[in-house]
């Protein structure tokens, strides 16, 4: 054994780049399966942790159960783990008790901390402790009762039972509401508690089959069964728990369809990767075994035996295995990662990953590292052994009379690739086919990679309803606007009577606003302003509409005692009342109206003393002329939000100007000015509209055209500020989100064309040098020798993209055929065409995707890759052609 | 004519480096048979590969007639070599992937000539029957022939045969010997021959030694 492995070491220290080839390819499929299964766990735990508090999981929950019920549930199913939570009672609001779950089927979200072992320990639920005002940290003491307890956990379950905050669902159930659809749990938990719980809620896992639906778990003979047998020992009716039985069966039946198309990158990634990885193994062993067939000859004549050179591969094959299992597990972790943080950082998903302990999910995954172990172990082994047996071709003798072949046919048979070729092209045609494949799925009929590549925005910057960057505005800031109540008939909302919140204090006034930089612009909205007309005025629009009874029953039912007679006769509610949005601008704002102002005159002086108001359209000329008055009024609305709690009316205010702002005109003037969604609307100064009694005249919007100093604003103005390079930065990382997945693609792609692709060119080179050699010797040039193998390396390209690419477009022309008769599949009730719905093939119109140009990218990137290491891989070759023929000779 | 002005080669740098040629000088007139004699290791094979143009010197020059094979680029050398110089190697070096014929002809077809003396060659070597058969069919008398046979395909001036007979049986190596003296006879070819056979070498016209890289 020894001389065994004295001889293996020296061998792999005399050809140390095939070694590298080998450990290389061994480490990737051990990696690749690595990744893929710790994906298929994280997306597990990706769904467990959005879907589990709100409609469950595989179980069955049973509530105030007992041993009796539990071991009857126990005995029908064996697959069955149980856990039981006990109610003991109330400490105000939160149930407390204690939990026996040795397989953590209850899936208790920790905060931090452990849950208690000893008696003097407690967990307790981050509601709770906000509840209680409690500040403290694990290892903290808190107290229940008179007693002291250490916080040895802190729980974050009640935030995800659904239910509101502090209401234990158990408790519900006592006083014979019907069954909560969500788990629940006591929010105290206590290690051990001595007496009778109040109540216990029993959870099995595995007792629903994953593929049953819901019809398919109430025919089952097995859950009849256990239908049955509990019905009769529980005080509920049949239906009522067979409706929470059952429902466990559908929320397994949609874990399983979640299970089908998850990981979609991952499965992907494992199919495509996993298949080359394995070829590449099999042809980089069957090319060493090849190149080692001088070595073995050697070895049998000065009398190795068979025996011992058995034991030869297989101390080979066992180091091999362990060297590739060992770094194939830190190369995936390291890979899995990689991918993970890009997912957290780029594309917004959840911090969670698939290395975990959960019960829910080590029992429903293999485990990633015994399986990738195992697997790639096992296709090593496969692969000596293949090689071993495998019957060395011998070569058909021409005929007696045969010609010999011409000198192309002879280069040909010369540098033949054989397996190697055929592997490399298979190969080729996966990952070209894999690389389109994510293209198209990641892309959306091509158009956002497209867009990105040639730098079309994929988002507009928009913020306060205008383009920041058409209308040249640098940064935003902006209040919460004061909330409105409208009351009215819901067929007619143009005529709601609104009113306004109370207690707004955002924003600020015309004070600060002439205080802004002479590039910044304030705004302001006022939606619930009307008119009162004493008579119908037809010219004016937007009449509020008080017919239906119920608005105004509603409205007074609200309102306050001195507004109870808001209908009666001579009052507001009896006249003729009109809205009146009103927008508020400041005075440089509205100095540039001057050029658009059709009737009257701008005078800021009047509009600010509230005894003028302007009129502006955007559509049309209002109907209005400057001099005619108005009253103007505005109500707050009650603490119920509906009814009225006090109304201003204004003095006659006139019209100053009438304003018509052309589609010409600069978007954010008219944003500043105008309100779109009416046909005309009012204007004046936050100033003006105080003096007319207007309710909440503040300005809650301002436009800069450059950076501006933000702590100009108090902070009970309450502004936020967008800027343009923050939505630059956003759009940004949208887009780069997009193409996150075709880059990870592209880069396990690339990894996996080096792995198999690449490493076969310089290796069928290294195979050869024995024969350039020679010919070379004979008087071939190294040019006439490169030529010969570059048209046999691009070759296997070509054909790779001509096979892929055929492949795809019937793939395509069959979904698309496909996707033509869905709709007639489907409304036919046709099971294939439901269960191809479920599939991914009927997503997005991707198969719209243009083909040719990813394929045609492909093409250019391998070819030219395969180009530059056909050429570095012959430079060896130049100079000295007696030494590379001696060193040729020793591998023959 | 053959002919090299202190010829040189070094293998390696500094310290470790070995001169395995040291200013060899010699003059070969057209239709000689010369034998290069020397001890394992003295520089037969490195002076052999510098007149093949298999190998590049270190320093000096070597000439064929009137060309400067040593200062010929990578084509040049090779295209010389496959035009002027047949080179028969000790272990054969046949393309194991190509028939016996095929071999043969391949100096013919890189040159892209014609290859009239194909039969010819293929039956004053004995070879008429075995010229479809892979080398690894062959026996080593054969193989060699075959060798010499391709050697000879584009009607080369020089022969260059490092122990052809070395990896031979006796029987065969005679044959083989025949071979090459019947060639230089009848043909007038410039054959150089390395052995360290002194029955090889007493058969030759002349005889060049070699010791540690030094012509005596």
């Amino acid at each position: 054994m020894k001389t065994s492995v004295y001889i293996l070491l020296k061998y792999w220290k005399k050809h140390k780049k095939n070694l590298m080839s080998l450990i290389f390819s061994a480490v990737l499929l051990t990696a690749i399966t690595l990744v893929y299964w710790l994906g298929q766990r994280e997306s597990q735990n990706r769904y467990f942790e959005e879907n589990i508090y709100s409609d469950g999981v595989e179980e069955l929950i049973i509530f105030n159960s007992n041993d009796e019920l539990r071991s009857i549930v126990l005995k029908e199913n064996k697959r069955t783990k149980s856990a039981s939570a006990y109610k003991f009672g109330n400490f105000g609001d939160f149930a407390f008790g204690t939990v026996d779950d040795p397989h953590n089927i209850m899936r208790i979200k920790l905060e931090s901390g452990r849950l208690p072992t000893d008696e003097s320990e407690v967990a307790v639920d981050r509601a709770v402790l906000n509840a209680l005002y409690w500040t403290g940290k694990t290892g903290d003491k808190i107290s229940f009762d008179n007693k002291e307890y250490t916080v040895t956990g802190i729980m974050d379950i009640s935030r995800r039972n659904g239910s509101t905050l502090g209401v234990n669902s158990v408790y519900n159930l006592l006083d014979g509401h019907d069954m909560p659809e969500c788990r629940t749990l006591p929010l105290i938990l206590f290690s051990e508690l001595e007496g009778s719980p109040q109540a216990r809620i029993d959870y099995f896992s595995g007792i629903v089959s994953k593929k049953l639906t819901a019809e398919q778990a109430e025919s089952s003979p097995e859950y009849t069964r256990i239908l049955d047998a509990l019905s009769e020992k529980l005080n509920y009716e049949k239906s009522s728990f067979m409706a929470n039985f059952v429902g466990a069966g559908t929320i397994g039946g949609n874990h399983s369809t979640f299970r089908k198309n998850t990981a979609d990158f991952y499965t992907l990634l494992f199919l495509t990767g996993g298949a080359v990885a394995v070829l590449s193994v099999f042809t980089v062993i069957r090319t060493i075994f090849h190149e080692r067939q001088g070595n073995i000859a050697i070895l049998k004549k000065i009398g190795m035996s068979r025996k011992k050179r058995l034991g030869m591969y297989a101390a080979e094959c066992a180091a091999l295995s362990a060297a590739a299992t060992l770094a194939g597990f830190l190369a995936g972790t390291i890979v899995y990662f990689i991918i993970l943080i890009v997912k957290v950082l780029f594309m917004g998903e959840m911090n969670i990953s698939g290395f975990t302990n959960d019960y829910y999910i080590t029992s429903r995954s293999v485990d990633p590292f015994i399986f990738s172990g195992v697997f790639s172990v096992s296709i090593i082994i496969l692969a000596y052994f293949l090689n071993l047996v495998t019957v060395k071709i011998k070569l058909k003798t021409p005929g007696k009379n045969a010609r010999p072949r011409g000198l192309a046919r002879c280069l040909n048979r010369v540098f033949r690739g054989g397996v190697t070729s055929f592997v490399q092209c298979a190969c080729l045609v996966i990952i070209c086919v894999s690389t389109v494949f994510s293209y198209m799925y990641y892309t959306i009929n091509g158009k956002h990679v497209q867009s990105i590549m040639l730098g079309a925005p994929v988002s507009q910057l928009y913020a306060g309803g205008i383009d920041m960057q058409q209308s040249n505005v640098a940064e935003y800031y902006f209040c919460t606007p004061p909330q409105i109540t409208g009351v009215g008939n819901a067929d007619n909302p143009s005529g709601y009577f609104s009113a306004a919140q109370t207690d707004f204090d955002g924003g600020f006034d015309d004070g600060l606003a002439n205080a802004l930089p002479e590039y910044a612009f304030a705004a302001g909205f006022l939606e619930q302003p009307f008119i009162i007309s004493e008579e119908i005025d037809n010219d004016l629009e937007n009449q509020i509409d008080f017919s239906i009874p119920q608005t105004r029953e509603l409205l007074l039912t609200y309102s306050n005692e001195e507004y109870q007679n808001f209908f009666d006769e001579g009052q507001i509610g009896s006249k003729n009342l009109y809205r009146a949005p009103t927008c508020l601008s400041d005075e440089k704002t509205i100095n540039m109206l001057m050029e658009y102002v059709r009737e009257g005159e701008i005078n800021i002086e009047k509009i600010n003393a509230g005894e003028e108001i302007l009129v502006v359209s955007t559509k049309n000329i209002p109907p209005f002329t400057a001099e005619e008055t108005y009253v103007f009024a505005s109500a707050l609305c009650g603490e119920e939000t509906y009814g009225i709690s006090g109304i201003n009316v204004s003095a006659p205010v006139k019209i100053g100007a009438v304003i018509r702002i052309p589609d010409s005109a600069d978007p954010l003037l008219k944003r500043l000015t105008a309100n779109d969604e009416t046909q005309y609307n009012f204007l004046t100064t936050a100033a003006g509209a105080e003096k007319m009694g207007l309710h909440n005249a503040r300005y809650t919007d301002v436009f800069a055209a450059e950076e501006m100093d933000g702590s100009i604003f108090p902070s009970e103005a309450k502004m936020t500020m967008i800027s343009i390079k923050q939505l630059k930065t956003l759009d940004f990382l949208k887009r780069l989100k997009n193409a996150a997945g075709i880059i990870m693609t592209l880069i396990v792609m690339s990894l996996l064309g080096f792995s198999a692709y690449f490493n076969g060119i310089a290796m069928k080179i290294r195979k050869s040098s024995y024969q350039i050699s020679v010919l070379r010797a004979q008087g071939a040039s190294v040019s006439k020798i490169k030529k010969v193998l570059l048209y046999k390396n691009l070759k296997i390209p070509f054909l790779a993209v001509i096979f892929s690419y055929i492949a795809l477009k019937a793939a395509q022309m069959s979904a698309n055929s496909l996707c033509d008769k869905w709709d007639e599949l489907w409304m036919s009730g046709d099971e294939f065409a439901e269960k191809l719905s479920e599939t991914i093939f009927m997503r997005n119109n991707w198969w719209q995707t243009n083909l040719e140009i990813p394929t045609l990218i492909f093409l250019a990137v391998f070819s030219a890759i395969t180009l530059i290491l056909t050429v570095t891989s012959l430079r060896k070759f130049k100079g000295d052609i007696a030494g590379s023929l001696n060193s040729g000779r020793t591998r023959q | 004519m053959i002919k090299t002005e202190n010829l040189c080669k070094t293998y390696g740098k500094g310290e470790g480096s070995v001169a395995a040629l040291n200013n060899a000088s010699l003059t070969i007139e057209d239709g000689e048979l010369v034998a290069i004699i020397g001890k394992s290791g003295s520089g037969k094979t490195t002076l052999l590969n510098l007149l093949g143009c298999l190998d590049t010197a270190t320093e000096g020059k070597a000439f064929y007639n009137d060309t400067e094979i040593t200062s010929l680029d990578d084509s040049k050398a090779a295209d010389f070599r496959l035009r002027h110089i047949g080179f028969v190697f000790q272990f054969f070096d046949l393309l194991p992937e190509l028939t016996a014929a095929e071999n043969i002809l391949l100096p013919a077809r890189l040159a892209k000539k014609s290859a009239d003396n194909y039969q010819e060659i293929v039956n004053s070597l004995g070879l008429s029957e075995r010229v479809n058969h892979y080398p690894s069919q062959l026996s080593g008398g054969q193989q060699q022939r075959v060798a010499i046979a391709r050697a000879m395909i584009n009607d080369p001036e020089v022969l260059l045969c490092d122990e052809p007979t070395g990896n031979l049986d006796e029987r065969s190596g005679k044959e083989v010997m025949d071979l090459l003296l019947k060639m230089n006879r009848e043909q007038n070819k410039t054959i150089l021959i390395v052995t360290h056979n002194s029955e090889i070498a007493a058969q030759c016209g002349r005889t060049i030694e070699i010791a540690d890289g030094v012509i005596v």
